[in-house]
């Protein structure tokens, strides 16, 4: 069911209704089978991997408790994560390993060992298995209790909201809320309605419009100056932004309806002096959850083993990136994209000292626009793995973009399209730098309204022909 | 070692990572508090920790490790157990 379609439009208020109907104790159960009906309109399969998924972890997360010895609950912690990870490679990485095999057996001339199955990506299991493995981890850890509701823990994992693309909710945050007294509140409804509307907003209208006018640039890159696919790169970061802090917008709005307050995931990350803090801001659910699971741990290890300071810090930086590229997908250039972030902020932790010295000696704006400017173009550049289709295209566009070749100037279109999109990120960042629904809290009736008419008006009549899903439910 | 004592040498390495003095740590101070004490620095601090006081502490540990308190109350553990 696309978020976008008029199956959701109706499918939502109407979930919303008789969620209220129920009693508070039994709400999870119109939650539940409401997240299982959009998860079956991708794919009865999508639902019975979800469902397994559920039963496999609330089983396991229940067995800690029983094992005694701390050496057993290590390995059976790993024994999980492992059994979790297999689920989401076998989906995820299958194809891909199966085509390289086939590579292999053609080179060798033998024949490939490992069967043909064309395996569709059940939706938002990236995201669900992330979390159920976080979750494990913290009963492990002990800092969070199993929780003993199979209901509650299964809205947990597949709440329809969050389910295509997040954000990655932490038990902590989600669980207590589900156990809670939610009551039906008018402010919930309208922040939710108003959230949902900037969200769609900056899809429809925004990402998608913003795509029309750089898919051509992209698709014939031999035909277009350096300087166009330059911008048509810088234009890329606020399609994706657009496109996702769309999507996280509706979510959350979603969400709010039911009374529930999902995380964060988008903070002005356009307004970042350096990509360590870039990631602080962008895909917040994600980068936290790498933080918590995979780079701490693994940064601590590092230290009380080899105590390899920086060293130990900058290689563990380096592989919880590649981690994070390689979750987007199978492809290299998700590796190459995660690796370049690993790369720069490798940098930014060996520089840290003399970046203070110049921010100590540069007037203070024109030191933070410099830095600001400098890791817009190095996500940017990153980009290129994120949106080339294999690494050759990849390495196509990096020769191919020069802003200092000028045989003509850029289309004047392409150049309308950056102007708009700086002003929709200046209006986004700034103008609703607390969110929307609350800038639209605070001003009276009249403006609001004209405000609501005004975006939808524009979402209906203004829609590109080329509609296409979220970026990253593609994940 | 008394507790004092602790605090004061734990006090000295962060200086040392942080590379900055005047650092003052109470039992119920966090990363949050004082100033370039992240996640980076925090790792470096721990292995200089261990290295210091000559003791091992395991993952799990160290992990959940936020306050200044709980820091000293595992290098005290660790020195009676050595």
């Amino acid at each position: 069911m696309e978020i976008k379609s008029l199956y959701f439009v109706l499918f939502l208020p109407a979930t919303v209704l008789v969620y209220y109907l129920f009693p508070k104790q039994m709400r999870w159960f119109p939650l539940l089978v409401s997240s299982l009906i959009f998860t079956t309109f991708n794919s009865i399969s999508s639902s019975i991997v979800l469902l397994t998924v559920i039963l496999l972890n609330y089983t396991h997360s229940h067995q800690f408790k029983k094992i005694k010895r701390e050496k057993n609950r290590q390995l059976f912690l790993w024994l999980t994560i492992l059994i979790n990870l297999i689920i989401l490679s076998l989906f995820k990485y299958y194809n891909a390993i199966n085509r390289s095999s086939n590579l292999i057996s053609d080179l060798i001339q033998i024949n490939n060992p490992i069967p043909h199955i064309e395996l569709l990506l059940p939706l938002g299991i990236s995201y669900y298995i992330f979390q159920a493995i976080g979750y494990n981890i913290d009963i492990y850890r002990e800092t969070e209790k199993p929780e003993n509701h199979l209901g509650n823990y299964a809205v947990y994992l597949s709440f329809f909201p969050k389910l295509i693309a997040g954000p990655i909710e932490q038990a902590k945050d989600f669980l207590p809320q589900l156990r809670g007294n939610i009551t039906l509140q008018y402010q919930n409804i309208s922040n939710g309605g108003r959230l949902i509307l900037w969200g769609l907003f900056k899809k429809v209208i925004i990402a998608e419009h913003v795509n029309e006018f750089i898919q051509p640039i992209f698709n014939s890159s031999e035909n277009h100056t350096g300087i166009s696919l330059l911008i048509a790169l810088l234009l890329y970061t606020i399609e994706i932004y657009a496109d996702f802090s769309g999507y996280t917008n509706i979510a959350i709005g979603s969400a709010r309806l039911f009374g529930i307050e999902l995380t964060l995931n988008f903070k002005q990350p356009f307004f970042s002096a350096s990509l360590t803090d870039f990631w602080r801001r962008w895909h917040i659910s994600l980068s936290t959850w790498v933080n918590n699971y995979i780079y701490t741990p693994l940064s601590m290890w590092t230290s009380i083993t080899f105590n390899l300071k920086k060293w130990g810090i900058i290689f563990s930086v380096f592989l919880s990136f590649l981690i994070l590229g390689i979750w987007h997908g199978s492809n290299l250039t998700f590796a190459f994209f995660g690796g370049i972030q690993g790369i720069i902020l490798s940098y930014e932790i060996l520089s840290q000292k003399l970046r203070k010295q110049l921010s100590n000696n540069i007037p203070g704006l024109l030191y933070k626009g410099t830095s600001t400017v400098l890791t817009l173009m190095a996500f940017a550049f990153s980009c290129i793995f994120f949106k080339a289709n294999g690494i050759n295209q990849a390495f196509l566009w990096i020769r191919q973009v020069n802003p200092f070749q000028a045989s003509t100037l850029p289309d004047l279109n392409l150049i309308y399209a950056a102007i708009s999109a700086i002003v929709f990120i200046l209006i986004d960042h700034i103008l609703f730098k607390n969110g929307f629904e609350k800038w639209c809290g605070s001003k009276n009736i009249v403006i609001r309204w004209l405000v609501y008419l005004l975006l939808l008006f524009m979402i209906i009549t203004q829609s590109s022909v080329n509609t296409y899903p979220f970026i990253y439910s593609n994940f | 070692m008394n507790r004092t004592e602790v605090i004061q040498e734990v006090t000295d390495l962060l200086e040392e990572v942080l590379n900055r003095g005047s650092i003052v740590l109470k039992e119920s101070t966090t990363a949050k508090d004082i100033d370039g004490w992240d996640s980076l620095n925090h790792a470096i601090f721990i292995g200089e920790i261990q290295k210091h006081f000559n003791i091992k502490f395991s993952l799990k540990e160290v992990i959940g490790l936020k306050q200044v308190g709980h820091i000293c109350d595992l290098i005290i553990e660790r020195k009676a157990n050595t």
